[in-house]
């Protein structure tokens, strides 16, 4: 499972589900985080610090939706292996392919409880991580 | 001239019966059906208030009419039926068809429930219950009659597809809003800004994301949506839709909370 050191990158346009899964990550021992309010703010964080070792995107979002933040980043060369999570409201079947197609790690559906996020964490982990299908 | 007489009442096709049915009048019946089945309205009311007699042809006539209803995506229900007619109903095993009802805003209501209010409740209660820890019990739903009272916080949701629209309010008292955010997120709060606003939007947020998933599944294709949050002077801002919207009443520990859902056919 993702350790202490894994800074994790918070994206969502409500700043009560950025609080929610800072809680969640912490929990699970991640302290250090950062937050975005859209794809294009986390973008241009990622390329800043570089040191971002999970990201959890929430997909509708303005200006740059979760799953435009995700196909940018696996189409970057340096950022392609980064364990990339979709928490989002969004489930219907055809929007789950979408994301799958796009190189999403694992996809949690709102509401959540913190045992669900905990689950599809460690599945991001092996499947990324560890390479576990 | 025919015995059965029509109006349109809140959107609702209103056919008031005579006071016996006969075997003619159970055909004249069946025949005026193919021009009503014509008319806009989606729901059909047939009011048996003077109604004391029917043949048995007319009940099997409805059976045939409520399948057709049916496959034209429109509701049939009937009003006031005399006790003794609803025993013979019932005996009979046709309740499902007449679906009886004792006040017209039920018909309003029910219209709804069959494939836009089900998956609203469903999500409404699982969302609070799942994402903010609070027992949520809802109520009979029922049409919005007055502007509600006491409101804290309302967050709404509007929402399109090719053909349909719908809106959907969540509005809180102080009490439940409280508790909600409390065991959502930990954080005891006793007034109302913006940071404890974006609760309600989220909330709003996920309610429609579960909704629509069934809704989609219905045959709907509703869109993508982003909520509006309306506290305090804003609150004024909020238009509810007397007479139109269908209201869930919910009860918290700690109070009320109410979810009114709007839907209308366009184009």
């Amino acid at each position: 499972m993702f350790g202490a050191n894994t800074k994790v990158l918070i994206v969502d346009d409500m700043s009560t589900m950025r609080k929610l899964v800072k809680r969640s990550v912490g929990l699970l021992g991640m302290a250090q985080h950062e937050e975005a309010a859209d794809g294009q703010i986390a973008w241009t964080l990622l390329n800043e610090k570089k040191d971002f070792g999970l990201v959890i995107s929430d997909w509708n979002m303005p200006n740059c939706s979760g799953l435009d933040f995700l196909k940018r980043v696996r189409a970057d060369s340096q950022f392609k292996n980064l364990p990339f999570v979709l928490l989002t409201a969004e489930g219907e079947a055809e929007q789950v392919k979408e994301a799958i197609m796009a190189g999403v790690d694992s996809y949690i559906l709102k509401p959540f409880t913190h045992d669900s996020l905990t689950a599809k964490l460690e599945q991001a982990y092996k499947k990324r991580i560890t390479g576990a299908k | 001239m025919s015995k059965f007489e029509t109006k349109v009442e809140k959107e609702i096709l209103v056919i008031a019966c005579p006071m016996a049915i006969d075997k003619v009048a159970a055909r004249e019946f069946f025949d005026l059906f193919q021009g009503w089945m014509m008319r806009p309205e989606e729901t059909v009311v047939i009011d048996f208030t003077r109604t004391r007699s029917v043949d048995r042809l007319f009940f099997q006539n409805l059976v045939q009419i409520k399948a057709i209803l049916k496959t034209n995506s429109k509701n049939l229900f009937t009003l006031h039926i005399a006790p003794s007619l609803l025993k013979e109903i019932k005996s009979a095993g046709m309740e499902g068809v007449f679906s009886p009802i004792e006040k017209l805003e039920q018909a309003v209501a029910s219209g709804i429930v069959l494939d836009f209010i089900q998956p609203f409740l469903a999500a409404t209660k699982k969302v609070i219950e799942v994402q903010c820890h609070t027992t949520a019990k809802p109520s009979v739903p029922k049409i919005r009659e007055k502007v509600p009272e006491n409101i804290a916080i309302v967050g709404m949701m509007e929402f399109q597809s090719k053909g349909s629209r719908g809106r959907f309010l969540l509005s809180m008292n102080r009490e439940a809003f409280f508790e909600v955010y409390q065991n959502m997120l930990g954080d005891k709060i006793d007034s109302i800004g913006k940071d404890e606003s974006d609760a309600v939007g989220e909330i709003v947020n996920i309610i429609y994301g579960q909704a629509k998933i069934d809704l989609n599944r219905r045959g709907f294709a509703f869109d993508r949506a982003f909520p509006t949050v309306f506290f305090g002077d804003k609150i004024s801002e909020c238009q509810f839709a007397i007479g139109k919207a269908v209201v869930l009443a919910f009860a918290t520990p700690a109070g009320i909370f109410e979810v009114d859902i709007e839907f209308s056919k366009v184009g």
